[in-house]
């Protein structure tokens, strides 16, 4: 490390930089939090303070920042900087966003380095997007839940649909995209949200009668997969919830993973055409599962059948959810109060 | 202990069933449940008679917050954007150990945070002659300010009061059509940012409609369709009008995103205009954040995401959010019982009953699970460092100590939003006296009258100090020597820090 520090040659020794009085930082007397600096920084900062207050806009300003943000990716004054650079000096953008994609390969990620990406591509708006949205899924292969590129991925979508700029099919593309990532790794929430917003939430969903039924049914072919998969039992409770539409009479469906006989208010009516559970269930299925009473337990209340919903929410109290006892309780309690 | 929050001791270790169904989330969520199940399986239970029994380490996380006061080591260059956090999660971490800071630290914590103050409003990630005010580090700074600072001078506070109306116009600068803000100038657009303004919005009598227009649709449009809450929202013009958005999560529900959006839709509640907040579906949002508890075999930790792994931190975003929602399902009920839609009448209505004599609720998640993955999981190895962290093999910071020990105090202490409580602030509020009322941005942009001005700050005072501890609901694990200070909701600051410093900018007595 000796030898890094030696090497480095302080601004104040370069010709680029000799006209400029650095301003140091000024943090008072005896502050708490200071930060041991390593020499490169405070040097890069101290000039930096120096260029912002004289708004100069520069490349060599460009090279400043850069070498600051590659030490602290989270410094948004200084992106804020750059930006405001950038754009004054008419740069190519396209360089800074091959630029931002070396930065994500060093993994200097933030919410600084996704936030200056989605300006630069407000700034490029590419007349097809793209190009863009290969490269954010190919960045969500080896790091499938990365929040910031899932919100990424919506903020690039909803930008440039309101563009007009998403043809039918990058919907339709971009729908067998999900659902491969929801085929390698079904339980990835991130994918079920993107879902979401392709099937439900984007304007330009189909919001037709067929759609919907095809959703309920991709749901439940999804639990029948994977049958304690928290996240397909929320996908199909949102879809219900979302279209006020009733749980009762997906009920047979589930009936299986709630280890009760159905009663003559649950028979299967002939024309039920939603699919059922694998027989056999896959290994490892303990059964109850414990999200699919308390599915049994919502459709009980919505059909007035209070007492025994509150029947359901005391077994899964006292019997097989009991890290949420006290949840349970308190829905029992909300059923025979009610 | 409380029969409706089992110890993890008494529960069995039950993996999540695979159902012969491999994927990288089973395999990372095997890899979670071994690393914890295996420290509880060779650490002593908090609640054992032997002398080797689990304790809160107090003075070690004394020693691990103490060091971020004095020079910190190169590598925190990664938070050089951030300092005030660094403060604000030590100087209440140690709050809610008890510690007391020395009059000379909580000067040099004063004088430091001053120098992030912008001259054009707002705080600063550092001092404000090298960076630009931002909300996140606007929340921090004020926060440390009322844990660390006094009235008198050079105490921070008669700084803030000067500086109210230039916060107010750099957060007016913030501000977006459709009710969300930008962190900074040039910047995104989160909850965070919400979250972080209107707390201090709140706090320094600051508050106008023309701020708060449009927030209460942004914040319920983050909602997502699992009931936990999204880090923003995209608002698509609509063709026909151009006032109307249609509105669309930004991404999946997240607890970080969740904390701010409850306590931002809480912190609206409190504001007495016509149709106002929007409202959100509170019985999901509770479903969703008592479904992130972890198993037994995770230690009954909170995880952040559906299908993600347990963390410290979110025994603070997800179990401090809580409460919140316990609140607003309370209301939620008495409207429905009452079948009105007027809420400030219901208000008026209720001064007798209280919850004094409702049986009391069971705890709505498992606060005797959670106090135990924090001193079992969370804590750093005794004789180590010292500190709290995400999970065993992960190294602890300022941060993950912050929101375990707030998450801990969350867990230990039963705290309600008491109506009565609200009622008799009400009653007792001084009208006449009040620091210069802030000049709007446009022109009606203000309060209609004065006294509706009036009434939106006996409201928003009342209701920010209507938080009380349900001392009967005190739960803690491995007895006294562990408890820690009760941290309010919503806020996250201790309530005897939070009473004087809101009474200081409302001009109420203590």
């Amino acid at each position: 490390m000796s030898f890094s520090i030696s090497s480095y040659i302080p601004l104040s020794e370069r010709d680029l930089w000799n006209d400029i009085k650095p301003i140091p930082q000024d943090d008072g007397p005896n502050p708490v939090v200071p930060i041991m600096y390593s020499e490169e920084y405070r040097d890069a900062m101290d000039y930096f303070r120096a260029i912002a207050a004289a708004e100069e806009r520069s490349e060599r300003a460009l090279e400043l920042t850069e070498m600051i943000i590659r030490i602290n990716p989270a410094h948004y004054t200084v992106w804020q900087f750059r930006m405001a650079t950038l754009l004054a000096l008419h740069k190519d953008l396209e360089d800074e966003l091959q630029l931002m994609n070396e930065f994500a390969i060093q993994n200097l990620k933030s919410y600084q380095v996704w936030h200056h990406r989605l300006l630069l591509l407000t700034h490029i708006s590419p007349l097809d997007p793209s190009s863009e949205i290969d490269y954010i899924h190919q960045s969500l292969l080896p790091d499938p839940k990365n929040y910031h590129t899932w919100a990424y991925l919506h903020w690039l979508y909803s930008h440039f649909y309101t563009l007009g700029r998403i043809s039918q099919k990058q919907w339709q593309a971009e729908l067998q995209w999900c659902e491969e990532m929801l085929r390698v790794d079904g339980r990835n929430n991130s994918a079920w949200g993107w879902r979401w917003f392709l099937r439900v939430a984007r304007p330009g969903a189909e919001k037709g009668k067929d759609g919907l039924e095809d959703e309920l049914k991709y749901a439940l072919k999804a639990i029948h997969s994977i049958p304690h998969n928290v996240s397909a039992w929320n996908y199909l409770r949102g879809l219900l919830r979302h279209f006020k539409l009733p749980l009762t009479p997906l009920l047979p469906a589930i009936l299986l993973y709630t280890s009760r006989s159905p009663s003559e208010a649950l028979t299967c009516p002939e024309d039920f055409n939603y699919p059922g559970p694998p027989t056999p269930l896959p290994k490892d299925t303990p059964l109850p599962v414990p999200l699919a009473l308390e599915y049994l337990g919502d459709a009980l209340i919505e059909q007035g059948s209070n007492s025994q919903a509150g029947e359901v929410f005391s077994d899964l109290s006292t019997k097989y959810d009991k890290m949420r006892t006290g949840y349970w309780e308190y829905r029992r309690r909300e059923c025979v109060e009610g | 202990m409380s029969i409706y929050a089992p110890s993890i001791y008494s529960l069995e270790p039950t993996p999540l069933p695979t159902n012969s169904h491999p994927s990288a989330t089973l395999d990372e969520q095997q890899e979670t449940e071994s690393i914890i199940s295996s420290i509880f399986s060779y650490l002593a239970s908090p609640t054992t008679d032997s002398d080797q029994k689990t304790i809160l380490r107090k003075n070690e996380h004394t020693q691990f917050l103490a060091s971020t006061f004095f020079k910190l080591p190169g590598k925190f260059v990664a938070l050089d954007a951030s300092r005030p956090w660094l403060i604000f999660w030590s100087v209440h971490s140690l709050d809610i150990l008890g510690v007391a800071l020395d009059q000379g630290t909580k000067d040099r914590v004063v004088s430091t945070i001053l120098k992030f103050l912008s001259p054009n409003g707002g705080f600063a990630g550092g001092p404000s002659s090298s960076q630009i005010p931002h909300l996140l580090p606007t929340y921090a700074s004020v926060c440390s300010l009322a844990i660390t600072g006094n009235s008198g001078p050079g105490g921070g506070w008669e700084e803030l009061k000067y500086a109210r109306q230039s916060i107010y116009d750099f957060f007016m600068d913030c501000k977006r059509e459709d009710g969300g803000f930008v962190v900074c100038k040039g910047g995104e657009v989160d909850v965070r940012g919400t979250y972080c303004l209107l707390v201090v919005v709140t706090l320094l009598d600051i508050l106008t409609p023309e701020l708060i227009h449009n927030v209460d649709k942004f914040i319920a449009s983050c909602q997502t369709y699992e009931g936990g809450f999204a880090c923003s929202q995209f608002s698509f013009p609509s063709i026909e009008d151009d006032n109307l958005f249609t509105r669309a999560s930004m991404a999946e529900a997240h607890g970080g995103y969740t904390s701010c959006s409850l306590n931002s839709h809480f912190l609206l509640s409190s504001i007495p205009l016509p149709n106002f907040p929007t409202p959100i579906d509170v019985d999901s949002a509770l479903r969703w954040s008592v479904l992130q508890q972890g198993e037994s075999i995770e230690g009954g930790g909170f995880r952040g995401r559906t299908n993600k792994l347990v963390d410290g931190c979110y025994s603070w975003w997800v179990g401090g959010g809580i409460p919140v929602c316990e609140e607003l399902v309370k209301r939620q009920k008495k409207i429905r019982s009452n079948g009105k839609e007027n809420k400030i009448e219901i208000i008026d209505e209720e001064k007798e009953e209280d919850w004094v004599d409702e049986t009391p609720t069971p705890p709505l998640f498992n606060r005797v699970a959670l106090q135990e993955f924090t001193l079992i999981a969370a804590q750093v190895e005794a004789g180590g460092s010292g500190g709290l962290r995400d999970k065993p093999g992960k190294r602890p910071d300022q941060y993950h100590t912050c929101n375990n020990l707030s998450g801990l105090s969350i867990a230990q202490h039963s705290m309600k939003h008491s109506s009565s409580v609200v009622q008799s602030n009400k009653d007792k509020f001084d009208t006449t006296k009040s620091l210069p009322p802030i000049i709007p941005r446009s022109k009606d942009g203000g309060w209609a009258s004065e006294e509706m001005r009036q009434n939106a700050r006996k409201e928003v005072w009342a209701n920010a100090l209507g938080w009380i501890e349900d001392e009967s609901g005190e739960i803690i694990v491995g007895g006294k020597e562990n408890r820690v200070n009760t941290t309010t909701p919503v806020f996250n600051i201790l309530a005897l820090r939070l009473q004087p410093f809101i009474n200081y900018f409302y001009c109420q007595e203590d």
